[in-house]
């Protein structure tokens, strides 16, 4: 397998310059499934963020398939994650206003015309996660286990090639995070596509490809940087 | 603070104005004629004579004397829609108290002379508590029977309708000329009788000849008898009794008497001559104001010379 | 860009209270000045009209606003009476039409108008049943009174008395409507016509009574001289006046002393109404108004009021304003971490800020049309509706 994502020389701090992110080199293979643990604030979750070209860093590449994401202007970055990354958030993130259906296709919304054939990926997608009773229901009628399956139908609408899940069983109970995360795993599986997630649960590693320590990474750059 | 709320309730009327099934200037027909309506033959003598076809005349279907007339509510609503209300005036029409009519149609002929109007005496009038307002009494209403008045209202006539058709004024005018001389033919011929009758007592039928009376000088009593309906015997003993002090021969009666009663009076003395004021139209087409005032002059014209029976 | 709209409307709809909120803010902020703006003109040219198409109005000196707020709208004060007379003065001057006018009477509130046929052809007055008034004691009654009342042509209806303790004073009469106008939105529809002469019956100058020279009216009479009878108090006054007793309906006294609380004067011309105007111009008793100019004057205090009512109106709308957009701000700042989130799904920042301006444009839009729409129901309804707010007040 091929390096999916590689990265290098990544330097980032937030304009306060309180915390600082110095990544010598990661890469991680297409299909492969990594878990990222290490402490709150150490900034894993601004880890994500640059991989996915929320934020750009002070230094460095990233590259994405053959794409150097660092290196797109703004709106192509944009496209790309629409179109190749997928997110999951561990506060589920969905907008209250819209119905699950709607939810779910927020990125069309977004970049293009609903087209119907959208439409129906969605309510597949639906079916899968077991969410067919409430597509027409809005979030907060449902519970948490539903709210991060509706969240993950709306990662999973694009056939990303790339899913970043940030803590994504967080705030659910042990069923619900064995059943969110068996989405989340047999899709990589299924699509060859990478998944990265950032997660504190010790019981969930085993299910992983990789474990990447967040401080040893860091450490790695600390040490081979000065 | 009421003033206010009056001011600001003033203020707040709206709008939207619109126009429903019919205004009260809606005629009765369709005809664009003039319109006009009176209350007795005399008058609509005079508006024919002096207007023609110039103008529809209205004069009621009315059985006996029109003064005791009350309008219903269609023959009402005919004189509002009329264009001229042609009245009597002298309390002729009783009925105007308690009527509405436009009063800027509304002529009243007699209103040149209403202050020579005869009051009646004989009226029983009435007041509400020793300082209440009086009832005013009965007036004479027969205003035409002086001739001299006939031709002030024929005036009235003319004037009113001229203000309605200025156009025809030269017209209206020209007509009038001839009723007047023809009315003052009338008036000499009365005064030449009356000059010579003037000691001659009269009884008269009812008190509807006052006019007459005062301009041409006949003098006598007024009873209260019907020409259709023989008297009691008290209105006989009354009639002896004023007759005993008065001692007159002949009794003016406004229409033919009944022969017993006729002949009755015979009895007395009393020989019945009918003049007819005219106040309805006649059955008789023939026999319009001036033919009927000349019928009148004739039977008065024989009174003493010939001694007439009654209606002939 | 569908999308955006989509996105927008859900958010509108989703709050559907705030949304509301905030379009009937909007609405009200284009409404008020506008709406004022329709009463106002409205009513001034309401006002105008009905005093422009009454070219002068005679009365008894005094207030020249009471007599024409009175004459032409039968509110305010009932003037001091002019007599009978002076309304036949000027009729026989010949310089115009003239139309009396008997405000002083009132039933279930709405004013009893005594006058003549000719005021019906003056306002252009229509029937919407029934007929015109032909006898004494009937009323025509306009499409407000009809309607309040549930009243019919055939029904009757009773005026007011002045006083239950007034025996020889005005007395109630009970009269026949024969007549419903139709609905004219003037002063017309809330006014009970009837015959001059039927008010100065209700003025107990004229009446009815048992015929005192029959044999049973003998309890009646306080004393009799010849011809001349003196009735006492206890004579029956009839208090209806029907078509068996219309006949024994007499006036005492001098017509010419009867009251009439205005006079219409439409003169033929310019030149007679000069003639007029200068002949009462100095007249001890009586004044000789133009409706119009006095109309005038209330509209000029009413606009130099209307000034701090709009500048009382604008600080509304603009703290209206200021709050509608304080409310949009907080929401904004509530919905700061949904929108984020939408740009780390990949919305652009001009996306962000086009689905927000959708929103205030659907918001405005809405608001605007709501405001359009109140103020073109006002300029139909509203002044109807707030004077019966007033009326229903007072």
């Amino acid at each position: 397998m091929s390096d999916y994502l590689s990265i290098r020389d990544l330097k980032f701090s937030y304009p306060d310059n309180q915390f600082q992110l110095s990544i010598k080199t990661l890469q991680v293979r297409q299909g492969e499934r990594i878990a990222v643990v290490g402490p709150s604030g150490s900034g894993k979750t601004t880890l994500l963020n640059l991989i996915a070209g929320i934020v750009l860093p002070d230094a460095g590449t990233i590259m994405i398939g053959d794409q150097p994401v660092v290196a797109m202007p703004e709106s192509q970055r944009r496209q790309f994650r629409i179109r190749n990354i997928g997110l999951v958030f561990q506060n589920f993130e969905l907008i209250e206003y819209l119905t699950n259906l709607e939810n779910i296709l927020l990125v069309d919304y977004i970049e293009k015309p609903v087209a119907v054939v959208r439409v129906e990926r969605a309510k597949v997608l639906a079916e899968k996660a077991g969410l067919s009773q409430n597509l027409f229901r809005y979030p907060h009628q449902l519970s948490q286990g539903e709210k991060q399956r509706v969240a993950i139908c709306r990662a999973l609408l694009t056939e990303p090639s790339l899913l970043l899940a940030d803590e994504p069983t967080g705030n659910l109970d042990a069923n619900n995070k064995e059943n969110i995360m068996s989405i989340l795993l047999d899709y990589a599986a299924s699509n060859n596509s990478t998944l990265i997630t950032v997660t504190h649960d010790q019981n969930l590693l085993p299910l992983f490809d990789r474990i990447i320590d967040f401080n040893e990474l860091v450490a790695a750059t600390e040490a081979g940087g000065r | 603070m009421n003033r206010c709320i009056a001011m600001l309730l003033v203020f707040l009327m709206g709008a939207c104005s619109e126009k429903e099934q019919e205004t009260v200037s809606e005629k009765a027909n369709t005809n664009t004629s003039v319109f006009v309506a009176v209350t007795n033959y005399p008058l609509q003598y005079f508006v024919t004579r002096i207007a023609g076809d110039s103008v529809i005349t209205y004069f009621p279907s009315i059985e006996g004397d029109p003064a005791y007339w009350k309008p219903s509510n269609n023959e009402l609503r005919t004189f509002q829609q009329a264009d001229l209300i042609v009245l009597n005036g002298a309390s002729y029409e009783s009925w105007l108290p308690y009527v509405t009519l436009p009063d800027d149609k509304m002529v009243n002929t007699s209103y040149s002379f209403s202050n020579q109007l005869i009051e009646e005496d004989q009226a029983l009038v009435h007041k509400h508590g020793p300082k209440g307002e009086h009832e005013h009494g009965v007036t004479a209403f027969t205003t035409w029977l002086d001739l001299q008045q006939a031709i002030q209202q024929a005036a009235a006539v003319k004037d009113a309708l001229i203000k309605v058709l200025p156009d025809k004024a030269g017209l209206f005018d020209k007509k009038f000329t001839t009723l007047q001389k023809e009315l003052l033919s009338l008036d000499q011929r009365l005064r030449l009788i009356g000059d010579r009758l003037k000691h001659t007592p009269f009884l008269f039928s009812h008190p509807v000849y006052q006019y007459l009376q005062r301009r041409y000088g006949f003098s006598g009593h007024a009873l209260h008898w019907e020409p259709d309906i023989m008297p009691d015997e008290a209105q006989w003993q009354d009639l002896k009794q004023v007759n005993g002090e008065l001692k007159a021969r002949w009794m003016i009666w406004e229409d033919q008497p009944l022969t017993n009663i006729t002949r009755r009076l015979e009895a007395l003395n009393i020989h019945s001559v009918v003049f007819n004021p005219a106040s309805n139209r006649s059955e008789n087409e023939k026999q319009d104001f001036i033919a009927v005032m000349n019928a009148n002059i004739a039977k008065l014209s024989a009174i003493g010379r010939n001694h007439l029976e009654a209606g002939k | 860009m569908k999308g955006l709209w989509h996105l927008a409307w859900r958010y509108l709809c989703f709050h559907k209270y705030k949304t509301l909120v905030l379009v009937a803010s909007i609405g009200l902020i284009v409404f008020i000045p506008m709406g004022l703006n329709v009463l106002v003109k409205k009513g001034s040219e309401q006002l105008t009209a009905r005093a422009e198409q009454t070219p002068l109005m005679l009365g008894r000196v005094g207030s020249p606003l009471e007599l024409v707020l009175n004459g032409l709208y039968f509110q305010s004060d009932t003037p001091p009476p002019l007599n009978f007379g002076d309304y036949l003065a000027i009729k026989d001057m010949d310089m115009g039409q003239v139309i009396p006018l008997h405000t002083g009477f009132r039933s279930r509130g709405f004013p009893i108008i005594g006058t003549r046929l000719s005021y019906f052809s003056f306002r252009r007055l229509a029937l919407k049943e029934g007929r015109w008034l032909g006898f004494l004691g009937e009323a025509v009654i306009g499409a407000s009174v009809a309607r309040e009342t549930d009243l019919q042509v055939g029904d009757t209806i009773i005026s007011a008395p002045e006083t239950a303790f007034n025996l020889a004073g005005a007395y109630p009469l009970k009269m026949t409507i024969v007549g419903v106008m139709g609905k004219t939105s003037t002063p017309d529809d809330d006014a009970i016509l009837v015959d001059l002469k039927t008010s100065w019956v209700m003025e107990g100058l004229g009446h009815g009574h048992t015929d005192l020279s029959k044999d049973d009216a003998s309890g009646f009479i306080l004393n009799q001289n010849g011809k001349s009878i003196t009735a006492n108090a206890a004579v029956n006054q009839f208090q209806e006046i029907t078509p068996e007793n219309i006949g024994s309906f007499h006036f005492h006294g001098n017509i010419g002393t009867y009251p009439v609380h205005a006079v219409i004067v439409i003169p033929k011309d310019q030149k007679y109404s000069a003639l007029l105007q200068g002949r009462y111009q100095s007249h001890a008793t009586l004044q000789l108004q133009n409706p119009a100019s006095i109309i005038g004057k209330l509209l000029e205090t009413v606009f130099s009021v209307r000034q701090y009512v709009l500048i009382g109106a604008s600080l509304m709308v603009l703290s209206a304003g200021a709050m509608s957009v304080l409310i949009f701000m907080l929401s904004q700042q509530l919905r700061a971490h949904e929108l984020v989130v939408m740009k780390k799904i990949g919305a652009a920042k001009g996306f962000v800020v086009g689905m927000v301006t959708c929103e205030i444009v659907m918001v405005m839009v809405s608001g605007v049309l709501l405001g359009m729409i109140l103020t073109l129901l006002s300029e139909k309804y509203g002044l109807v509706l707030l004077q019966s707010i007033i009326v229903s007040g007072v």
